[in-house]
């Protein structure tokens, strides 16, 4: 009872929560980067939540500390990027522009933080040496001429031109001297690491930092000293996540198949610096693995394992074993820098998320924060995986979430929400989270929902992934379609009562499915790709239409026939459209294109935009507002 | 590069009135003065609008507007100037940082009232015609549109959106997401009295309740009365072909359709004797290529009736004549313009039409005894000037443009050739300055956007776009064709181009070239192609269908129909050129698309786009470019922030004209 009061007087506008409502969703806190100290005895990170009073509409994060075993949690202040002093005396973190670093440990208490570096310019990443003595961070100068172009007017855009190229720069932490730079304008340094005697750094490099050439990166390392800089790996293939083993023998790095395929089918290669050839090592399982770094003469890495993911080892000599893989899902994951021990937050449906750390070796995660410990207790509905065969006897599998106190014979409304990328998947995070989909809130109000995840889902391999590569619209549809045809089978969901939404791809294939059959009585679209066509023209990532279909003006049919927009006289399902007024991934203009089409048809339809938005809503009165849309087209339609 | 090339000053001179006043004047020193056209010369010249003469005819006023460029600013600043009709005693009547425009006489011709952003918004003034203080008659939170003065001067009528306490708020507290549709931005129609009361106020008085969007506005003779254009929704689709007339009475409130079908219908007049009110109407269904009738409806029977049309079916009504007996209006007239009476009972007679050049803006004083208008030819800047009614002596009463120094601008005639089907087309053919005939020379093939645009025989040296007096001092000729589509060339020339962009408007273009050449004026080998809007439709178009230019510019041009009808302001546009919407018509829609033909481009293009341009939206250019890029041919696109369909800020029109240049410089040169 007490404990109830307590959460009452916390959650002041929803006292007394009898059910999930979006705006109780908006309060879960989102648990960042957990990074455990280089002796293990402690570990910092990260909890963000969103801020909604009167004139503000931000997410805010702050920086938190416990000991290992979970106890004296402590809030550092307002920050993220942490990172600790490889002699666990400092955590260093950054707050507004500046990197700051405040003492840690047993002689700490009172002591104040001091700033290491304001820098006024771009800022990308900084990583500490390994002696502590020095940071490198990638980062390029304020640039004035473009700022004085804006105040007089001038500030036309040559498409392209002066790519803001982040470089390398290094400096000596606590001199007074500038940071110095050490890695050429021409290209874009992405992610770095210090080689462990501290003389070199490994780095990925690319042409621009425009998203469209992402896939062009090359890994090269520079010598602090002499800043000469040579090729590690610089083939047609993309080379990143480079990672010294400690003993400075090897760079392991991820390399891409040739050509580049934004669906990813990458490996980890094995690169000996004494001038050995390289070696591929064996294929991780979805052939997208994450590097979190060596521990002995193992690469740790994360991947995607169906509606979960998983932390691996892989030996030099291989093959991959799984190092932890627990029932839910792992983010914010770090190796300590003495390989000790592993950091990480820990979700599931059920469970919002907090963060957690754990021996690498052995031993069971400790929970080391209590982000989200105040919320009610309210129940969610159950959520399992359903697996089912599509039209051509693909395997598919999907994510079944029932009503709180579903009835076994009753049917239900349905919601079907697709994912986006189509490199992307749904998988077991928890249903509260604050977002755009306000899952906790269906379940709660007696919808059912369904998130299938169709071929090209990740964490099913390279082979399904690869299944929908000319095929938008085609047996990824027909997945879907299966999918709910089970889910009706199965007794749960009402035939009558059935809707769709998803964002991005996810929006896509609404609008596909909308365009192919009228089973829905709702459809969401968000951000949602219409035209093939104007969408390879425009998006920030056209290439990987290109590399997936062919080029428009080579494919001009594959272009037109995949289109939702091309099939839009089939419509007759009420739509919602939102969209970002700044996305450049899948730009307003498509959401336009299909709003215009079916005004002109007289489909009901209604089109919300949202200022200052790119291509995910981030702003928490907006992520409000397209819950409670969501929520709202569904219950008007099927209810 | 402003301060170190330009052979002119900007002098800094203080006002009385509001702070720094920025006047642009040639230098004393005019040996400086620049020897050859360039484009910051261009920008130098100022535009004349609005010319009104007095009710008594003795005094004119209009507008001058100037480019003010230095360091932090870039606009457009209006002023309004008085003078005799005779053309003397030049007066700059207003000044200040802000722009002042829209100027009207009271009936006693002793103020002049106005519209001035001297103050953050606009709001409406007047000031005594021998000059002083003005005096702010609103003070309006919100977006006030346009105003219009009662014929007995004691009211004036203004229409505007208030602005909402409710959408700031949201604003503020970042909840500002918008339904599109949502027609919240209606403008109301308003009514104050020109005399304040007891308390120093002119409360206004609201007619409309903002259900639909008034779009203009006009007083019945006697003041009992209001005709006004109104719209469902101010979106440019609705405005433009949705609009209807209705009538308000001042002392009910009561609101009565005087015309209201799915046409457009606009330009609303009452005769000086109360007894008609004339207005314009398309006929339906609505056609985007335009044509207009007059219609005159008796107020006491409400019997409408059509009048006899004009030779291009698109009239711009000047006033009624002052004895009722009909109107004025001006038209296009292939590359000039002429003035027009039409008689209530009889077709249209040619009044007024200048040897060379064109008149633009033609308004009329109250009495309907004079007309001010603006005048200018190829090589003569624009000024402002009066005639008096049934003469037809134009007097020059302004001097904007005269301090510049006069500078060859190259001659430009108009010429006819044969398209490929026979068809007689026309246009404005610029020869190099200094032109020798039997040298070729460099040719610029410059074309208009509408399609329903017309390169008419203004002065070459405007401040504008395209650089034309520029490209003849350095050398190049410049053809400016009319192909089918154009206006001024009557309706059917006009509709000659439905279905079929970039098909038989191509070959008038291309035809042109051909004639240009054979005149022993064009280089062959040394072509390029530019053109904004349409013309950038139909530049993207030329480079897919000939590879016989060696440059072209396209400036916020359509590239791909499908795409473009999703995303434009004005929806219904290309299916009605293209027979339906794009999944009715697919087909007209890939074919006619220059998108679709990219793989036959190997022309160097620079692609040119205004970031806020609603019209074409900036997606079009970006789609173009990235193919070209993708494709390796030589492309670059360059976008302007802030700027509309037409680019606005001068520093961006310079830099624009300067590109337009250096590309054809580069590779046709």
């Amino acid at each position: 009872m007490f404990a109830r009061l307590l959460v009452a007087a916390c959650l002041a506008s929803t006292a007394f929560a009898q059910q999930w409502t979006p705006e109780l969703q908006m309060q879960v806190k989102i648990v960042g980067d957990v990074v455990p100290s280089p002796d293990g005895r402690t570990a910092a990170w990260t909890q963000t939540r969103a801020v909604m009073e009167t004139e503000k509409s931000e997410q805010i994060t702050e920086i938190f500390t416990a000991r290992a075993d979970g106890s004296e949690r402590k809030l550092i202040g307002r920050g993220a990027s942490i990172a600790w002093s490889p002699d666990s005396r400092y955590l260093f973190y950054q707050s507004g522009r500046v990197l700051w670093r405040i003492p840690q440990g047993a002689d700490a208490a009172g002591k104040e933080p001091e700033a290491v570096l304001d820098w006024k310019g771009g800022f990308g990443a900084y990583v500490i040496s390994p002696n502590g003595r020095m940071i490198a961070f990638t980062g390029i100068e304020p640039d004035v001429e473009t700022e004085r172009a804006r105040k007089e007017k001038r500030d036309w855009q040559v498409v392209g031109a002066n790519p803001r190229n982040h470089s390398l720069w290094a400096l000596l932490i606590g001199a007074s001297s500038k940071p110095a730079r050490i890695s050429s304008t021409s290209k874009h340094v992405g992610g770095f690491t210090w080689s462990p005697d501290g003389r070199s750094i490994a780095f990925e490099t690319r042409p621009t930092p425009e998203a469209n050439v992402a896939s062009k990166s090359d890994i090269f390392e520079v010598e602090i000293a002499s800043k000469e800089e040579k090729a590690i790996a610089a083939t047609a293939a993309s080379e990143s996540q480079p990672r010294y083993s400690p003993d400075g023998k090897y760079l392991a790095f991820v390399r891409s198949s040739v050509p580049v395929q934004s669906a990813g089918d990458d490996h980890i290669v094995l690169h000996p610096r004494d001038g050995r050839p390289e070696r591929k090592l064996p294929n991780t399982y979805d052939r997208l693995p994450k590097l979190l770094g060596w521990s002995g003469d193992r690469i740790v890495f994360e991947e995607g394992r169906a509606t979960r993911n998983a932390i691996y080892a892989m030996p030099v000599d291989g093959p991959p074993k799984l190092l932890y893989a627990p029932s839910g899902v792992l983010s914010g994951y770090h190796l300590n820098a003495s390989a000790t021990h592993l950091g990480f937050v820990r979700e599931s449906s059920s469970e919002a998320p907090e963060a957690f750390m754990k021996s690498v070796e052995s031993g069971e995660p400790v929970k080391l924060s209590a982000a989200n410990s105040d919320l009610p207790n309210l129940p969610v509905g159950a959520t399992s995986v359903l697996w089912w065969r599509s039209k051509d006897n693909t395997e598919v599998e999907g994510l079944l979430t029932l009503p709180v106190g579903f009835e076994k014979g009753k049917k239900v409304p349905l919601v079907v929400l697709l994912h986006g990328g189509p490199y992307g998947a749904s998988t077991e995070q928890f249903l509260g989270r604050p977002g755009l989909y306000p899952l906790a809130t269906f379940s709660s109000r007696g919808i059912a929902v369904f998130r299938p995840n169709p071929r090209a889902s990740t964490g099913y391999g390279r082979d399904f992934r690869f299944l929908n590569l000319k095929d938008w619209g085609g047996g990824d549809y027909e997945d879907v379609m299966s999918g709910v045809d089970l889910v009706i089978r199965d007794g749960v969901a009402d035939p009558e009562k059935l809707t769709v939404m998803g964002w991005s791809y996810g929006g896509y294939l609404t609008s596909w499915t909308i365009s192919h059959t009228t089973r829905f009585k709702a459809a969401a679209i968000g951000a949602g790709v219409e035209n093939l066509i104007s969408q390879t023209g425009n998006s920030d990532i056209r290439n990987n239409k290109l590399d997936a279909f062919g080029a428009p003006w080579d494919n001009r049919d594959y272009y037109i026939q995949r289109s939702p927009i091309t099939h839009v006289k089939n419509v007759t399902t009420p739509t919602l459209i939102l969209g970002g007024e700044q996305d450049d991934r899948v730009p307003i203009s498509q959401s336009y294109e299909l709003y215009h089409a079916l005004e002109a048809r007289g489909i009901e339809t209604q089109m919300v935009t949202y200022p200052r938005t790119a291509h995910g809503p981030r702003e928490p009165k907006f992520q409000l507002d397209i819950m409670q849309r969501h929520l709202d087209w569904v219950e008007k339609h099927v209810r | 590069m402003l301060d170190a090339n330009m052979n002119v000053r900007f002098l800094l001179k203080k006002s009385f009135s509001a702070g720094a006043a920025i006047v642009l004047l040639a230098g004393s020193g005019v040996a400086q003065a620049p020897t050859s056209f360039t484009p910051e010369f261009a920008m130098m010249f100022r535009n004349i609008s609005s010319v009104t003469p007095s009710p008594d005819g003795t005094l004119a006023v209009w507008v001058e507007s100037r480019n003010v460029m230095e360091p932090e600013r870039s606009e457009v600043v209006s002023q309004i100037w008085t003078g005799r009709t005779d053309g003397s005693k030049r007066m700059q009547l207003t000044r200040g940082e802000g722009s002042s425009t829209s100027p009207g006489f009271s009936p006693d011709g002793r103020f002049v009232y106005f519209l001035s952003s001297r103050t953050a918004k606009q709001q409406i003034y007047r000031i005594a015609v021998s000059g002083g203080e003005a005096e702010a008659l609103t003070a309006f939170k919100g977006q006030l549109g346009a105003y219009e003065l009662s014929q007995d001067g004691r009211q004036l009528a203004f229409w505007g959106l208030e602005s909402s306490p409710d959408d700031d708020k949201k604003m503020k507290e970042k909840r500002d997401w918008k339904v599109v549709d949502s027609n919240t931005s209606n403008h109301s129609l308003y009514v104050i009295s020109a005399e304040a009361d007891a308390d120093g106020k002119r409360k206004p008085r609201k007619l409309t309740d903002g259900k639909f969007h008034v779009a203009g506005a006009t007083w019945s003779p006697d003041g009992k009365a209001i005709a006004f254009e109104h719209a469902p929704s101010p979106g440019a689709n609705d405005v433009l072909t949705k609009g209807d007339i209705s009538e308000v009475n001042l002392e009910s409130g009561a609101i009565k359709p005087v015309a209201s079908t799915p046409a457009i219908r606009t330009g609303a007049i009452y005769s000086p004797d109360g007894k008609y009110l004339a207005y314009q109407k398309a006929p339906a269904p609505f056609k985007w290529a335009g044509e207009r009738r007059f219609v005159l409806m008796s107020r006491a029977t409400g019997d409408q009736r059509e009048l006899p049309t004009s030779f291009d079916e698109q009239p711009n009504v000047i006033g009624w004549l002052s004895d009722s007996s009909g109107l004025l209006f001006s038209e296009g007239k292939r590359t000039k313009t002429a003035l027009y009476k039409l008689p209530v009972d009889g077709p249209p007679q040619v009044i007024f039409e200048p040897r060379r050049g064109v008149v633009s803006g033609a308004r009329m004083n109250a009495k309907g005894t004079w007309v001010g208008l603006s005048h200018e030819t190829t090589d003569t800047p624009v000024e402002a000037y009066v005639m008096k009614v049934g003469t037809t002596a134009l007097v020059q009463v302004s001097r904007a443009n005269s301090d510049l120094p006069k500078l060859p601008v190259g001659k430009t005639e108009a010429i006819t050739w044969k398209s490929k089907d026979g068809l007689e087309v026309e246009g404005l053919l610029t020869y190099p300055v200094n032109y020798e005939p039997g040298k070729k020379y460099p040719l610029i093939l410059n074309i208009h956007g509408g399609p329903t645009g017309v390169f008419n025989e203004n002065f070459v040296g405007r401040g504008t776009i395209y650089p034309i007096a520029t490209f003849a001092a350095r050398g190049y000729a410049v053809l400016r064709p009319n192909p089918r589509g154009s206006s001024a060339y009557g309706k059917t020339f006009r509709f000659a181009n439905y279905n079929d962009w970039g098909g038989k408007d191509f070959e008038d273009d291309q035809t042109g070239v051909d004639h240009v050449i054979a005149m022993g004026v064009a280089d062959p080998d040394r072509l390029a192609v530019m053109g904004w809007s349409y013309g950038g439709f139909m530049t993207s178009w030329t480079i897919t269908q000939t590879n016989r230019f060696k440059a072209a510019v396209i400036g916020a041009g359509v590239t791909n129909l499908w795409s473009f009808t999703g995303t434009a302001d004005v929806t219904s546009f290309i299916p009605d050129y293209f027979g339906g919407e794009p999944y009715e018509a697919f087909e007209n829609y890939r074919k006619h698309s220059p998108i679709t033909h990219i793989n036959n481009v190997t022309t160097p293009t620079l692609v040119l786009h205004g970031e806020a341009d609603v019209r074409v939206p900036l997606g079009q250019g970006i789609e173009y470019y990235n193919a070209l890029k993708t494709r390796g041919v030589t492309a670059k696109m360059v976008t302007y922030p802030r700027q509309p369909h037409g680019p606005r800020e001068p520093k961006f029109v310079l830099d624009i004209m300067q590109r337009h240049l250096d590309w054809v410089d580069k590779y046709v040169r």
